[in-house]
């Protein structure tokens, strides 16, 4: 690297190391924090795990068994290393180790949620690019924002299914199997967040072609296409960036119920079973795995925003 | 400086003019913008667009290129571009126009160079769009762009952004962009400013050289003592039409329209001394709207040296010192912005304060106001303690010192009306209820306004009336001393006549004393009786404003003093302007 | 005199001059008056069947009747019935009260709480602004959805929890615009020089500083009574919220859910319902907002 370079790149390894701290103490933030829930849940866990049984020396074989009988430091302790390791508890309910409890789970919803996410983030460049500072355009695509991003999701999901899969047959109706399987769910998941990215997006735009430089930049004789994506849409990423951890929580939150409309296999359904059969350990680790791709997301997107505003860079 | 205008080239009279615009009508939805505008630019001329805010210039330089905004009906009986009938262009026509044909430079580089692109794909986006070069030169030919017109070291700077570079250099680098490809014409619109007065000299010289090199140029600027620099024909709008149109040694010596007489007599500089700015009774003034100014009588001179009192101060400050951390507390750097700053204000006396942009002028006024604490030295108001006093020590005396804002608007919070605004600056008084109205109309009164104002939310106000508000509200607790920060700036040139002469009429009725900070020399030149030369943080000169200004003896004050733009026939324009008004 | 006209390209989004600029702000992108006012009518109809079910729709909405299963919409049950009988538009109406409720409810906890914490952070200096922003980070990187699982997880189905729930989960949103208003505020000029004015802190905390940041929060709350509805009723639609037989419209749809491919109407008039709801709160939130801002801008 030359002088220049690192000259150019200090402050962004600076910024990335920053945020690579910062990143860690909220993990390790949501962690004690899942921890102490564990620990404070109304009911003591024990009771939770004999569930109906009981017999004398019950609680106490299974207090020695998970642990229990530990002080809560040591507990803690032990609940960070193992978390260190990879290790995120064993289930209530499957008496089985997390991890293989969720491992299975993972890969659908990332389908789910990059088929959607890429969805939405393609349907709101397009429909900002076309239609900002297009007063007809924009009425038309500004009302279908409207609408999309005020239908429940699940309620698309029926929707969908009832006129795709009873109607005209042309998906399935559950599983997780086939791409077919894949569409219905995915478009579900994609409708509300494309309707406020593509929002937020449209209106940065047109800030942006409110500012003086657009007009010197006209003055040059570029081609409006050139003007809109080159000049405009790079400016309009800069506060939908920002938004990036929102998109893939909202993708998140959103799997739980498409996968339970469309009865998908995922992290959604393992959560909502989880939930009412209070399985926390499985809760949490679910809670820790988003606060991690949280982490590494806004991360993601901080080193971008310095990438694309050299603003920033000298600041 | 005034001998910039460089002769038109003999034989370029003959030649096809680069635009023709005649009959020009701009409207939007229905609401006309321009009406009936007519002029021609040729190679090598510089013609000038020159008028108040909302005259129309703008927009209808922008229409030589097709950029006049969304929605424009453009209307005339000729306009010709590049000797090509322009009515009939399509956007791809305009396409090829721009860049290529004419340039466009505008205010500000900061803004008005994309500031995630550097400057030097900026200029390369121009070479690339016109095919100025092949591909594999583009790159070297950008960089002999930014060297022609005056960058230093084009190779660094190609890389950077518009934010990296001094407002002088952002300022070449914009006009790099509009001259690459080398266009006849070359719009500049208001291209010198948002920039310091030698930053403006440099611009305007550069702009000089393109115009002396055969460049044809549409100048447009508010500012009479700008155009006068550079331009061979002077066109004045006001409201969308034509005023009257001319040589710049006809408009500036004979002009014929009284609007420009009234214009021209409205700049303030060394030869307005005394004098009032506005003329009383010419009621066409729309810019404003205040009810006339208070003073009715025409030729008093303004700010006589009565009831000044420089014995007697009654603002002494010394030795004021104040530093600033740019960026974080390792890695940053230490910037000075008052450094051993002595001076004092007598009573009734008017101080003016000039500088540059950062020079810390405005450092000085928060002092002042006792809003920023100094790291060394005293303020002392009337013999007491003032800058470094506790805050509830300060309180009771806060009412001796107010502010005339530069901008007025912010000032005001966005719920209150006039009487609000008005009434919480009387309450040091403790008047009753009857008490405040009728001193707040009293007050309005004194500004040029009337109790109309009263219910009006400052926002639906003009921007003269609001800082006649902001003046009023400053006067409401008799304060002994008015701090103005750059309190005209923002103003058209008749409106900060109006103003400047108001602030003149007051401090004769009560004998405030006034600290007049300002860019504008000519504006301090107007109403100073001493001034304060600022340079980053320090005062390089000070004394008797005339002094000051016509035998500078600080190196500083010489170049600022050379570097503003004087019009030759200034002084003559006026004596003509007081004789036709007897 | 005028021999052509020509019209440049009104798509090229430059800032328009001054002569048209006033209305250029507000009409550009607004939903047009006409919806507004529909808008409004239709949230005033949703707050009537709240307040006053019974005068809409006669019977009751639990009460089930066998000898007319899955009716479709005729003129006796315009909206159909449902698979224990109950006419659907009956409950639709009677469901207002139940999800505005939770809704409203939900909204009040993030409004107030978020108001709070914002005016603490953009007021009592650094350390609590950056500890509390921190806090407003981390709790938004949750999704709402899966925030307001953890607390039902910890604390219980119910429809009080998903309210709190669900109003946490909300608080960053608050929190984040009246900190960032706050801050503003407080850097305006008319704060920062009150004290010109002879105005003490304190004076100016509840005469400027407050009023002015405190306007924006019942238009911002109007728009968030939507999304906050769209939450609440994908809990309850996942069986964490209230239970049968009350008539909750998300609650209503899981009913449904299972015999679509019978019957439509009970799975599709309730989410119609979530959905018209939404799209009227925003709307009459967002003409607010923009009317707002258009007065102090």
């Amino acid at each position: 690297m030359t002088i220049a370079a690192i000259q150019q790149h200090g402050p962004l390894l600076r910024r990335l190391a920053t945020r690579v701290v910062a990143g860690i103490a909220v993990l390790w933030a949501a962690a004690t924090a899942a921890f102490l829930a564990l620990h404070a849940m109304p009911g003591n866990v024990a009771d939770i795990l004999a569930g109906d049984n009981t017999y004398p020396g019950l609680r106490e074989s299974l207090e020695r068994q998970w642990g229990l009988d530990k002080p809560i430091l040591v507990q803690y302790a032990e609940f960070l290393g193992r978390l260190a390791h990879g290790d995120l508890g064993t289930s209530y309910t499957m008496r089985q180790p997390v991890t293989s409890v969720i491992g299975p789970q993972v890969m659908p919803t990332v389908e789910l949620a990059v088929a959607a996410g890429v969805l939405a983030v393609v349907a709101s460049v397009l429909a900002a690019v076309l239609t900002a500072g297009r007063p007809r355009l924009r009425a038309f695509s500004s009302t279908v924002e409207l609408v999309g991003s005020s239908v429940p999701v699940f309620w698309v999901g029926i929707v969908l299914l009832m006129i795709f899969s009873f109607k005209l047959k042309l998906f399935p109706v559950a599983g997780a199997g086939s791409v077919a399987a894949l569409v219905l769910p995915a478009i579900t998941l994609a409708l509300p967040t494309a309707g406020v990215l593509s929002q937020v997006l449209r209106d940065a735009m047109e800030r942006t072609l409110d500012q003086p430089f657009v007009t010197t930049v006209r003055a040059r004789g570029v081609s409006e296409a050139t003007m809109r994506v080159r000049h405009a849409l790079k400016h309009a990423l800069l506060p939908v960036l920002s938004l990036a951890g929102w998109l893939v929580g909202s993708l998140l939150g959103g799997a739980v119920i498409t996968e339970s409309v469309f009865s998908r296999p995922g992290l959604g359904s393992v959560t909502l079973n989880a939930v009412t059969t209070k399985d926390m350990p499985v809760v949490l680790a679910v809670v820790l795995i988003a606060a991690f791709v949280y982490v590494v997301v806004s991360t993601l997107v901080d080193v971008l925003h310095l990438s694309i505003d050299p603003r920033l860079r000298t600041a | 400086m005034s001998t910039t205008v460089i002769p038109i080239q003999p034989g370029t009279e003959v030649a096809e003019p680069l635009v023709e615009v005649a009959d020009l009508s701009i409207g939007f939805h229905g609401a006309t913008a321009v009406a009936g505008v007519s002029f021609e630019v040729r190679a090598g001329e510089c013609v000038a667009l020159v008028g108040e805010s909302g005259s129309g210039k703008s927009i209808t330089a922008r229409s030589l290129v097709g950029l006049s905004g969304p929605g424009a009906e453009i209307r005339a009986a000729t306009l010709r571009v590049d000797g090509r009938d322009a009515l009939g262009f399509r956007e791809r026509d305009w396409r090829g126009v721009r860049g290529r044909f004419a340039g466009l430079v505008m205010q500000d580089a900061l803004v008005s160079l994309d500031p995630l692109q550097t400057v030097g794909s900026a200029v390369e986006q121009v070479l690339r769009r016109h095919a100025v070069v092949p591909r594999a030169e583009v790159a070297q030919r950008a960089l002999d762009v930014l060297a022609s017109v005056g960058m230093p070291d084009p190779g660094l700077r190609a890389g950077q952004y518009a934010h990296e570079l001094s407002g002088g250099l952002r300022q070449r680098a914009l006009i790099a962009t509009a001259i690459a490809a080398d266009p006849a014409l070359i719009i500049a619109d208001e291209p010198t400013t948002a920039l310091d007065v030698t930053v403006q000299k440099v611009i305007l010289d550069l702009l000089a050289e393109q115009v002396a090199a055969g460049t044809g140029m549409l100048l447009i600027s508010h500012d009479l003592a700008v155009v006068s620099q550079i331009a061979h024909r002077i066109v004045v709008l006001r409201d969308g039409e034509v005023v009257e149109t001319g040589t710049t040694a006809e408009i500036l010596g004979r002009p014929q329209a009284a609007y420009t007489r009234r214009l021209l007599a409205a700049i303030p500089s060394a030869g307005s001394r005394g004098r009032r700015l506005s003329e009383v009774g010419v009621d066409d003034s729309t810019d404003d709207g205040g009810t006339g100014p208070v003073a009715q009588v025409t030729d008093r001179p303004v700010a006589s040296a009565a009831g000044v009192d420089v014995e007697r101060p009654v603002v002494e400050a010394s030795g004021l010192r104040k530093t600033y951390r740019l960026g974080s507390r390792r890695s940053g750097s230490v910037t000075t912005a008052l450094d051993d700053v002595s001076f004092s204000v007598g009573r009734g006396e008017v101080l003016g304060i000039v500088g540059e942009s950062g020079s810390g002028k405005s450092t000085c006024a928060g002092v002042l106001l006792g809003l920023t604490r100094p790291e060394a030295g005293e303020v002392l108001l009337d013999g007491s303690p003032w800058a470094t006093a506790t805050e509830r020590e300060r309180r009771p005396l806060r009412h001796e010192l107010q502010l005339v804002p530069q901008d007025p608007l912010s000032s005001f919070d966005p719920r209150y009306t006039v009487r609000k605004v008005i009434g919480e600056n009387l309450r040091p008084l403790r008047l009753g209820k009857t008490a405040v109205a009728d001193r707040s109309v009293d007050l309005l009164r004194q500004v040029g306004l009337d109790e109309r104002f009263l219910d009006r939310h400052p926002r639906t106000l003009s921007g003269g009336q609001r800082q006649r508000v902001a003046i009023a509200r400053a006067l409401a607790p008799n304060p002994r001393v008015l701090v103005c920060d750059e309190a005209v700036s923002a103003l058209d040139v008749n409106v900060q006549a109006q103003v400047l002469d108001l602030l003149g009429d007051l401090r004769e009725a009560h004998g405030t004393a006034l600290v007049f900070i300002s860019h504008d020399l000519g504006v301090v030149h107007h109403v100073a009786d001493r001034v304060l030369v600022f340079h980053r943080g320090s005062v390089v000169e000070q004394g008797d404003v005339d002094d000051v200004f016509l035998n500078p003896q600080h190196d500083y004050t010489r170049r600022l003093v050379a570097a503003v733009p004087t019009m030759p026939t200034q002084e003559s324009t006026q004596e003509s302007t007081r004789r036709s008004h007897p | 005199m005028t021999t052509s006209t020509v019209t440049t390209d009104p798509d090229l989004g430059l800032p328009e001059p001054r002569a048209a600029a006033g209305t250029g702000r507000r009409t550009r992108g607004a939903i047009p008056p006409v919806g507004v006012i529909l808008a409004s009518l239709v949230v005033l109809l949703l707050v009537a069947w709240a307040i006053a079910p019974g005068v809409f729709a006669h019977g009751d909405p639990r009460m089930a009747d066998l000898t007319s299963v899955l009716q479709p919409p005729s003129a006796h049950h315009w909206l159909g019935t449902d698979r224990l009988g109950r006419d659907v538009l009956t409950r639709v109406i009677h469901g207002a009260r139940y999800s505005l409720l939770i809704a409203l409810c939900a909204v009040v906890i993030s409004a107030v709480v978020g108001t709070l914490l914002g005016v603490l952070a953009g007021t009592l200096g650094k350390v609590v602004d950056e500890l509390l922003s921190r806090v407003f980070d981390l709790v938004s990187a949750f999704p709402a959805v899966l925030l307001a699982l953890l607390v039902v997880a910890l604390a219980g189905s119910g429809t009080l929890n998903i309210s709190i729930a669900i109003g946490i989960a909300g608080v960053p949103k608050f929190a984040r615009v009246v900190r960032a208003e706050t801050r503003l505020v407080r850097n305006a000029d008319y704060v920062r020089q009150g004290v010109l004015y002879g105005a003490t802190r304190g004076r100016t905390f509840v005469r400027h500083l407050l009023p002015n940041v405190l306007t924006s929060i019942p238009v911002l709350a109007t728009i968030d009574i939507g999304t906050t509805l769209m939450a609440v009723s994908a809990l309850s639609f996942l069986g964490l919220g209230p239970q049968p037989p009350l008539p909750e419209w998300g609650l209503m749809l899981s009913e449904a859910r299972d015999g679509l491919r019978i019957a439509w109407w009970p799975g599709v008039f309730p989410g119609l319902a979530i959905a018209v709801t939404v799209i009227a709160f925003t709307v009459v939130g967002r003409y607010w907002q923009r009317r707002f801002e258009g007065r102090f801008a």
